[in-house]
């Protein structure tokens, strides 16, 4: 009887486990690529018959590509390609026991490797992937795409919002407080929110300590709360609302975060710069950003469109965002994504 | 499955008669659990629990238990490896195994106290911690709804109190 019940159970969990490739317009599945102790959850969501997939490499480091899933995208992005998002390492569903010795950038575009490679596995040879890279995700496609050969294995870049370059990043952030903050005072709006912020600037000039750094990311996120122009979200009703029908690992999702959040990990990403390397990028390039963008300001986006070599490439600025025009622009942001990767598959 | 450790029936009398009785029992309880939580693991755990339980006369049980345990997740889904080559293969059984620990608390009704059904059912609330969970504590709060059975009671480990009071 004992052994009847332990053949079930493997048959539940290898049923559970049992690979599965949908390819239809409105496919929906996930997946895991184990990697150097670490497994990570690749979510497929979206027309998978049109052969067009992007891959979505979310923001943090810590934050999950769960919240990236939004209806409308799937309604207005889904319906032409599929969306693929990826839980990087130590966050949103990835697993593993202990691997925080192997949280860093270098090894994370090795795992990003993987995943493309996997990607081409399940899907075909002849997928048009595009990797979409948002904030900190900008960072490790500014690494992927500068290794020798790696941007042959993918059609084009979407780079929303990112960061390629931190230390320059923090004073781009800085000045952008510190002149943004000087005309809202002088406009007489937020007079009391904005004078602590300007005051910071004014006394940190350059050369930013990893406090220093977090203290300006801080302050970023604040300073869109005091920005009318901005289509104001709340992250908080957004992650609400798709907790119970997405299924989402909450609890799972907020220790990676914590996780992250505080690891030495951060050290390394205060000095990471891709400025230099940037120049061997020849493919098509959509750089997408929000006007108000405080945590990664525009002016990075214009360093990172100037610095590359490719033929193709625009850069397009939504009036109404700040740091998340994903949500906060998502009508711009979804025409934008679909006639870049429609025009260049 | 419960061992029942201590046993203590304490009634407490005003005037010789009794205004309030009710059972405390101890129990040493190995369990296996599992849940299934789609596209993210499967999580089967075996834990050694101590147990406080009280039973009213009437029937109603409130109890606490805590016990470190031993999970093994099954991924919840195809897992991928690539090897430096490029060759991709799948692996089975994909997962990984965890310490754990658990504490919770419950409250329910114990049939057979006024009726001779062996029967008692149990809403009981758990906490559960894995570790190293990619190198931190996963947290987990589980809801765990039962009936159970009680063949017959230990009688080696039964103990009568009676607590009088004065007016």
């Amino acid at each position: 009887m004992r052994k009847i019940y332990f053949i079930s159970f493997l048959f539940f969990f290898l049923g559970c486990q049992k690979e599965r490739i949908t390819i239809s317009e409105n496919a929906s599945e996930a997946f895991y690529v184990e990697n150097a102790g670490a497994s990570m959850r690749v979510s497929v969501q979206g027309n998978t018959s049109g052969k067009i997939f992007i891959l979505v490499i979310h923001g943090g480091p810590g934050v999950s590509s769960y919240f990236y899933d939004t209806k409308y995208i799937k309604k207005n992005l889904g319906d032409k390609c599929a969306m693929v998002y990826w839980d990087q390492r130590n966050a949103g569903a990835s697993q593993g026991t202990c691997n925080g010795t192997k949280l860093h950038l270098e090894q994370m575009v090795d795992d990003l490797k993987k995943v493309v490679e996997v990607l081409k596995y399940r899907y075909g040879e002849d997928i048009s992937l595009f990797l979409l890279g948002h904030s900190f995700g900008g960072l490790i496609t500014a690494g992927f795409i500068t290794k020798p050969g790696y941007q042959n294995m993918i059609k084009g870049v979407i780079y929303v919002d990112g960061s390629h370059n931190y230390p320059l990043n923090d004073t781009l952030t800085r000045q952008m407080l510190l002149s943004e903050g000087q005309y809202q005072i002088a406009q007489k709006k937020n007079v009391d929110k904005w004078e602590p912020i300007v005051s910071y600037c004014r006394s940190h000039k350059g050369n930013f300590s990893l406090e220093e750094s977090q203290q300006l990311e801080k302050y970023s996120t604040e300073a869109e709360d005091y920005i009318d122009s901005i289509n104001h979200i709340s992250i908080f009703t957004e992650v609400i609302k798709y907790t119970v029908p997405d299924k989402y690992p909450l609890t799972a999702i907020l220790c990676n975060l914590l996780y992250s959040e505080d690891s030495n990990f951060n050290k390394e990403l205060a000095v990471s710069n891709y400025s230099y390397s940037l120049n061997v990028v020849t493919i098509p390039v959509l750089i997408l950003w929000g006007k108000f963008d405080f945590t990664c300001p525009l002016a990075l986006g214009e360093d990172f469109y100037s610095r590359i070599n490719s033929f193709n490439k625009s850069i397009a600025v939504s009036p109404q965002s700040g740091h998340n025009m994903i949500l906060q622009d998502k009508k711009f942001f979804c025409n934008e994504v679909s006639a870049f990767v429609l025009k260049y598959k | 499955m419960e061992f029942p450790f201590n046993h203590v029936n304490v009634q407490v009398l005003k005037d010789r008669k009794i205004i309030r009785s009710f059972v405390k029992g101890r129990f040493i309880s190995g369990n296996i659990n599992w849940y299934h939580h789609p596209e993210f693991h499967d999580n089967l755990y075996l834990t050694i629990e101590w147990v406080m339980r009280r039973t009213r006369y009437k029937g109603f049980i409130s109890e606490f238990s805590a016990g470190p345990g031993y999970s093994r997740t099954f991924l919840g889904g195809t897992t991928y490896r690539v090897d430096d080559n490029g060759v991709v293969s799948i692996k089975k059984l994909a997962g990984f195994n965890y310490a754990l620990l658990t504490i919770g608390g419950g409250l329910g009704y114990d049939f057979s106290m006024k009726k001779k059904l062996p029967l008692s059912t149990v809403a009981k609330l758990n906490f559960i911690s894995m570790f190293p969970y990619n190198s931190t504590v996963y947290f987990r709060p589980v809801l765990e709804l039962g009936i159970r059975y009680t063949p017959a009671r230990s009688p080696n480990t039964a103990v009568r109190v009676s607590v009088p009071i004065s007016e």
